[in-house]
């Protein structure tokens, strides 16, 4: 993984938000150096201030102190989003092919242009989905579909998923780590994804982040035992289970001792 | 887990009520209205000067056709109706969107709408003869006003309601704020807009109607409701009322018919 070159690099970053006693500091002396191409998760206790720091990474938001450089402060990346609420950000009126088709809308792409991408993007990770139905009327795993193709459509060089599986069940949701392994894999884009479960975590990561309570900072880096290629029945392995031992150990320290 | 399903509060759907649909049920009570017609005239309980029977209410209403020109009525209450309507919408429409696009704008603004969306229009007979004379221009005017206020806050409203999530996914991949306008405000907007643009057309029509009995004109139902009132001609009264009503009714169904297929999203 070292042999990767540096991409981001966070260094000190503190945010806050509201003056005086409203005052809630979000990130408190956060650093975190993210390799290019790597697939990295983080996971933390519920409203640690994981989407401000996300907002921080893309620059919807602003730092109060410390500094992210990105790509050695060459050029701005591309960003893709994922959101946990699928049906609040895809739009209802449209159809999927034009939803996919969103971010290219944005940028004065023509419709022929447009419609011809999304093809190509469905194609090429073999999706199987139906490009012209509408988004109400899809289930929860093909929304989450749309959402990540939406995402993918401008080839983008950072991946970020805001907790993409947390309102999907069970079964969706093996069904979804396979396709966004498969992303990964094809793309060499570099992933950020939260998660609020343990095992999503560290399956899908190089490496899992754990986060403190707010304010958020680095508790942990875990690094994965599992081999590069990734199969559902690791989640099985002596391997995993070593990991998630030691994840819990560092939850327990965390996020139940600290408070405690 | 969270739930799956994130529904928004979206008012029912248009054509139902609170998700019942209405068919062959919707004609039941206007059928059992009729009847009592029937039952109450045929029976003599109420003098005919009162209440006409049905038979002649209808068959007084063939003959306002045939040989007293109601279609030039018709036409000329469409008229008014349609101008006000019309220039309402395409001045409320835009407005109201601009006015909810903004927390700060709409804030400063919906005292002086919602004030001047109680007054009634009815009451300003006066001013608007002062401005714009007995003709046509005066009841246009305040069949345009009526439709204004409405279309206003109710697009004003929808555009306020529109998703923070789904302004925020054009943000994040790079929409300005004229693209998040069209694009997603717009469209967030549009169940409340159409359905506001539905109450006044009907609210219009009314003001219309009063304007015709109050102002006075050379055709329009109103004038004829009017007339058929101050000769006690009640044959002639109910007939241009029932006609009124099917009138709007009608109009009201077709709106409703391509509202539901307008926005097709909504409720699903």
């Amino acid at each position: 993984m070292s042999d990767r070159p540096l991409y981001i690099e966070i260094e000190h970053a503190s945010k806050a938000f509201g003056e005086g006693q409203k005052r809630n500091v979000v990130l408190r002396d956060f650093s975190l150096d993210v390799r290019k191409g790597e697939f990295l998760t983080f996971f933390g206790p519920n409203g640690c201030g994981k989407t401000t720091l996300l907002n921080v990474i893309v620059g919807v938001e602003s730092l109060d102190e410390g500094s992210v450089k990105m790509n050695g402060g060459t050029s701005r990346p591309r960003v893709g989003y994922v959101f946990q609420d699928y049906r609040g950000y895809l739009m209802p009126w449209l159809t999927v092919a034009e939803n996919i088709a969103f971010p290219l809308r944005i940028r004065g792409v023509s419709k022929p242009e447009r419609m011809s991408k999304v093809e190509a993007v469905v194609a090429r990770f073999q999706f199987r989905i139906d490009l012209g139905a509408y988004t109400y009327a899809l289930s929860g795993g093909q929304a989450q579909l749309t959402s990540i193709l939406r995402a993918l459509i401008l080839d983008p060089d950072i991946l970020i998923m805001d907790e993409p599986f947390s309102a999907l069940d069970y079964q969706t949701n093996l069904s979804l780590y396979e396709k966004v392994l498969q992303i990964w894999e094809a793309t060499g884009v570099t992933i950020l994804l939260v998660s609020h479960d343990i095992d999503e975590a560290i399956y899908l990561g190089e490496r899992t982040v754990f986060l403190t309570k707010r304010p958020a900072s680095v508790a942990a880096v875990l690094e994965s035992k599992l081999p590069a290629q990734k199969e559902l029945t690791q989640m099985g392995s002596e391997a995993f289970a070593s990991m998630k031992k030691q994840a819990l150990e560092i939850f327990r320290r965390e996020a139940l001792e600290k408070s405690a | 887990m969270p739930t799956p399903e994130i529904r928004t509060k979206d008012a029912p759907p248009a054509g139902r009520s609170a998700g019942v649909r209405i068919g062959v049920w919707g004609f039941a009570l206007p059928l059992l209205c009729l009847a009592l017609w029937y039952l109450v005239t045929g029976l003599k309980l109420v003098p005919p000067l009162l209440v006409p029977s049905p038979t002649a209410t209808f068959r007084r209403l063939v003959g306002l056709f045939l040989h007293e020109h109601l279609t030039s009525d018709i036409g000329a209450t469409a008229w008014r109706w349609g101008c006000g309507y019309i220039l309402g919408c395409l001045i409320g429409v835009p407005f109201g969107l601009f006015i909810g696009n903004s927390r700060k704008v709409y804030a400063a603004s919906y005292p002086t709408l919602d004030f001047f969306r109680s007054l009634p229009v009815t009451a300003l007979f006066p001013l608007f003869l002062l401005l714009f004379g007995i003709g046509d221009s005066a009841k246009i005017a305040m069949a345009f006003s009526a439709a204004l206020f409405v279309v206003i806050l109710n697009c004003a409203y929808g555009a306020l309601q529109a998703k923070e999530t789904r302004l925020r996914a054009a943000r994040v991949f790079g929409a300005s704020e004229w693209q998040v306008f069209r694009w997603v405000v717009f469209f967030e907007a549009l169940p409340q807009t159409l359905s506001g643009m539905r109450t006044s057309l009907s609210l219009c029509l009314v003001v219309v109607i009063v304007s015709e009995m109050f102002i006075g004109t050379q055709l329009g139902l109103g004038q004829r409701v009017f007339d058929a009132y101050t000769v006690n001609d009640t044959e002639k009264l109910y007939a241009v009322l029932v006609l009124i009503g099917l009138l709007g009714y009608l109009i009201n169904r077709g709106f409703v018919w391509a509202e539901t297929r307008i926005v097709f999203w909504t409720g699903k």
